[in-house]
């Protein structure tokens, strides 16, 4: 070249693209190939040279020949592969899936080979005549000739199903073997793993864990049985990644879960002496978790789990809460309502995940028997106030605060929640009021508590009555501050109650002994004088005394007692003997508390100040009483027993109940007015639904209740009923 | 703007404070011509942006991208050459790995199961030794500075060649870099061969370039018709005319 400018080597040829002309080219070009093939498959292919084949290959393709060499190879590769199949066929027992696989491992090496050496043919006539490419073709022809031939594939999927069979029977089989076959099926495509061994092997499952579960659901215990299932389900899972595809494990689960659990569900969950109930009776942990997991796979399995919980709990607590024998003690009645509560708390939470919905049944259950005994609130009230009266000194680990807790989730399940407010006030005010509560921090906690779930006005009156204790402990210091001449008089503590904070109980005063009348007037003058325009009234029926006695055996004793005991026993300084007419005219205590009041001075064992004449338990008219001089006791301060907060009498139970019923009417009204006052015009079933939903935080109220209301309210003017529906209410402004 | 301070004697290190009295003083030792002579010296520091242009100049002075030109240096060297191509009898050294990484052909080739997976030597047939030794600068460079001239023949005739073998060692982005220059230089000259090439190798685009180009003017047929490749095309690829013929057809319609 001119101007030599750059360097040039040696120069080239013009191109010229080129042709064959010999007509036997393709044969001489194929002879080459197809010995080349037959010494692949001889595993003799280090002496071949790549460089020449693939050329050769190259050429073919280049002059237009890659039809016929495509052709060729498929028919080439056929041949090899059935004599490779009659070497397979003629394997003998065990050595079938090893024969197999020792075949492909040698068909894959060839095909690779084959594959490199047809490259330029894979690149170019292949795609553009969306021919199936190289080694995929090599794939399907082992598919096609060799494993779904007519001799081999029904041995081979027998083959395979017989070992696992052996396998779940306990057998050891060759597991590397399994693995290389399902993953030859695999690689021939997902389509041959799953027709061929996937979709018979989950049938064949399915009637072997069919079978078994047949077989054992007859023998086993529940717990037994779901010991067996969940094994099995562990095994099926290893045995999958051991030697099947991944996504096999997910349907023979199904299969398992479908045999063994699904199909006898009920069976499993109702069977008696071991099923779900025996469970829980016997708080088998291990056993419950195992019978959630499980079933949590079964569809509805805990929908069902959940509700036969439910009916257990509904009617072991329908028997706990209608018992007459547990009745009798209140505070035994609620502690076992809590045991059970925290059984199931436990339950739940180690068995079931703490699973929402569990916890929700339990709820609902609890709710739902807790209120089949018209007297749960008046229970926990006692409970309660069981509990604030001893404090700490439990004979559990368990601090006041936690057991409050418990308490609380008890009252939330009530229905009644406005009895229970008056039986608490009632409790309080004997606990306060006879100085019995161990700690006032845990009043104020408990009261807290119940601001907490009910509001503001549930607790207010409450707090009314801690306010009245602090101000007459104040009082009482500054009466005695206040005047100096009461040195003579006894010494009086005075707790002034507000009527409203207090419950109220009427109550005529008593004739006092003198001593104390004095000294109570001068404090009667001293608050009236700081506090203008209120009224005192004495409560004689309650309120206790300090006593000191001197018996005729010359024991000295200070007893403490009620009011009404010591206007008794004040009456024996003036005279001996006194028969019961005479002590009710001087004494003027109503007569039921009067003999009450007796007896306990004189019918109990060793706190027999008095001596009744005649002994019998009843106290006649003309049953006499003195002093009784043989009285003795090892103590110096004698306590003469007050009655308790009791559970309540029948009649007392009864009023209680018909003021608490006359407390609803208001608030049943407020409602109804409420509501028709925002919705102006309302149907009755509306208004009913309404007024139940708004009540339902402190009540349940009685539909009748509530039309009486309406009738009520309808006459005062406050609602009127459409002229044209007799079914719609109009509120009127 | 303004800005305050409250400056103390004896107190701050930033500030020499003289009282106002000893500079009136009767010593004057400040004052010369009823005037005070102050000299500031200030120290400035280093603005923001001189730092980032500093960081600037040292990426740019980062070396550049050597890779390709120290396997064009380990190619010429022969350094660490385990194999030696026999290309029409002459030797040409190179390394398996470099060119198995480079074509899928060389890689079964070397690393497969046959004779030159051990062999120290290969014989290369159809093949001219020039062109085989651009095809492995290529593999080794990713370059082929052969053919950056512009309409030279000799240029566009290794193109040609360099096109078919790039194909035949699996070499994509030397195949386009060969369309390209054949593509863009077609002359009537070369257009026929370059047919043939096309059509034998699976060139579609630059087939029907190469058809257009033929049938752009009568001049052009005419002028093609007369050169050596074209009857080369005629005894050897009789299907490429046929389809030229019915594309004059289509055209004569029109």
């Amino acid at each position: 070249m001119m101007n030599g400018q750059k360097k040039r080597g040696p120069k080239i040829e013009p191109f010229r693209h080129k042709v064959e002309t010999d007509p036997k080219f393709f044969d001489k070009s194929w002879r080459k190939l197809h010995d080349a093939i037959r010494e692949i498959y001889n595993h003799n292919a280090s002496g071949l040279s790549f460089e020449e084949l693939y050329r050769t290959a190259y050429n073919m393709v280049l002059h237009k020949f890659g039809p016929k060499l495509y052709e060729k190879l498929t028919e080439n590769m056929k041949e090899h592969l059935e004599e490779m199949r009659t070497c397979v066929e003629a394997a003998q027992g065990g050595l079938f899936l090893e024969e197999l696989e020792r075949k492909w491992n040698d068909h894959n090496k060839a095909l690779t080979m084959i594959r490199d050496i047809l490259m330029y043919m894979d690149r170019t006539y292949i795609p553009t005549n969306k021919k199936t490419p190289v080694f995929d073709l090599g794939l399907e022809l082992w598919r096609d000739t060799i494993v779904r031939s007519p001799m081999i594939q029904g041995r081979l999927l027998d083959t395979l199903l017989e070992l696992i069979h052996r396998e779940r029977t306990g057998e050891v089989i060759n597991r590397c073997l399994m693995r290389t076959t399902t993953k030859m099926l695999m690689n021939l495509g997902s389509s041959v793993y799953q027709d061929d061994f996937e979709r018979p092997f989950l049938e064949v499952s399915a009637s072997f864990y069919s079978g078994e579960s047949q077989q054992f659901i007859d023998r086993y215990s529940c717990g037994d049985y779901l010991k067996l299932a969940e094994r099995r389900l562990s095994e099926e899972s290893e045995r999958v990644s051991q030697y099947m595809d991944v996504k096999t494990n997910e349907k023979i689960t199904a299969v398992v879960v479908k045999e063994m659990l699904a199909n006898h569900m009920q069976r499993l969950i109702l069977m008696e002496n071991s099923g779900l109930v025996n469970m829980l009776i016997e708080d088998r942990y291990e056993d419950l978790t195992r019978m959630y997991t499980l079933f949590n796979h079964v569809l509805d399995g805990l929908t069902t789990i959940r509700s036969v919980m439910m009916s257990h709990i509904k009617d072991t607590g329908k028997s706990l809460v209608t018992d007459p024998e547990r009745l009798k003690d209140p505070v035994d009645f609620v502690q076992r309502l809590l045991n059970e509560k925290d059984k199931y708390d436990n339950i739940i939470n180690v068995s079931f995940n703490n699973d929402k919905s569990f916890l929700n049944a339990l709820n609902s259950s609890f709710e739902h028997f807790i209120n089949l005994n018209n007297r749960s609130p008046e229970f926990i009230s006692l409970f309660v106030d069981d509990k604030l009266r001893k404090g700490v000194k439990e004979a559990n680990e368990e601090d006041l605060e936690t057991v409050l807790d418990k308490v609380m989730m008890l009252f939330r399940y009530l229905q009644e929640k406005d009895l229970f407010e008056k039986y608490y006030k009632q409790h309080l005010a004997k606990r306060l009021l006879s100085g019995k509560t161990a700690s006032d921090e845990s009043e104020r906690s408990m009261l807290v508590k119940l601001k907490t779930e009910c509001g503001y006005q549930f607790t207010s009156k409450l707090e009314g009555m801690f306010t009245d204790l602090k101000t007459s402990q104040d009082t009482t210091q500054g009466f005695y501050a206040s005047t100096s001449d009461l040195a003579d008089y006894p010494t009086i503590s005075v707790q002034i109650l507000t009527t409203g904070s207090w419950p109220t109980q009427p109550c005529n005063t008593c004739n006092l002994p003198p001593e104390i009348v004095a000294v109570s007037e001068k404090f009667r003058a001293y608050y009236l004088g700081t506090h203008n325009g209120r009224r005192l009234t004495w409560q004689t029926n309650m309120g206790n005394a300090d006593i000191k006695a001197t018996f005729g055996n010359g024991s000295k004793h200070e007893l403490t007692v009620s009011t009404y005991q010591m206007c008794v026993l004040m009456l024996f300084n003036t005279s001996d003997v006194l028969t019961y007419r005479e002590i009710e005219q001087s004494t003027a205590i109503p007569a039921v508390d009067l003999k009450r009041c007796l007896q306990s001075l004189a019918l109990v064992k060793g706190k027999q100040v008095l001596r009744k004449e005649p002994m019998s338990r009843d106290i006649a008219d003309d049953d006499s009483f003195c002093v009784n001089d043989k009285f003795t006791s090892k103590l110096f301060k004698v306590k003469i027993g007050t009655v308790l907060a009791q559970k309540e009498t029948d009649p007392e139970k009864l009023e209680t109940r018909q003021r608490v019923e006359e407390d609803r009417k208001p608030q049943i009204e407020a409602a109804i007015v409420r509501i028709m006052k925002s919705r102006r015009v309302l149907d009755h079933n509306s208004i009913m639904t309404e007024v139940t939903k708004q009540l339902q935080p402190r009540f349940l109220p009685n539909p009748v209740v509530i039309k009486k209301r309406i009738e009520s309210l309808i006459e005062r003017e406050f609602l009127e009923r459409d002229k044209t529906d007799r079914k719609m209410y109009r509120y009127l402004a | 703007m303004t800005a305050s301070s409250m400056f103390y004697e004896n107190k701050s290190l930033d500030v020499s404070l003289i009282r106002r009295s000893d500079l009136e003083g009767s010593r004057r030792r400040y004052e010369r011509d009823d005037s005070i002579l102050v000299l500031c010296s200030i120290n400035v520091l280093e603005p923001r942006d001189a730092v980032a242009a500093a960081a600037a100049a040292a990426v740019a002075s980062m070396p550049s991208p050597d890779l390709h030109q120290q396997f064009g240096e380990l190619l010429r060297s022969q350094k660490g050459a385990d194999i030696t191509f026999l290309v029409a009898g002459e030797p040409v050294a190179a390394h398996r790995s470099v060119l198995a990484a480079r074509s899928p052909v060389f890689m079964a080739e070397f690393f497969g199961n046959m004779k030159e997976k051990a062999s120290l030597c290969v014989e290369i047939n159809d093949m001219e030794v020039e062109v085989f030794r651009t095809l492995l600068y290529f593999i080794y460079t990713d370059t082929a500075p052969e053919l950056d001239q512009e309409g030279e023949q000799a240029t566009l005739m290794m193109a040609q060649h360099l096109l078919e073998a790039a194909d035949r060692y699996g070499l994509e982005r030397l195949k386009r870099i060969c369309v390209e220059k054949v593509y863009t230089d077609i002359s009537v000259d070369t257009v026929a061969t370059t047919l043939a090439l096309a059509e034998q190798h699976g060139c579609s685009e630059l087939k029907s370039r190469c058809m257009k180009f033929i049938l752009a003017t009568p001049e052009n047929l005419q002028a093609v018709a007369a050169t050596e490749g074209y009857k080369h095309l005629e005894a050897s690829c009789p299907s490429v005319l046929t389809e030229l013929l019915k594309l004059i057809m289509v055209k004569g319609n029109k």
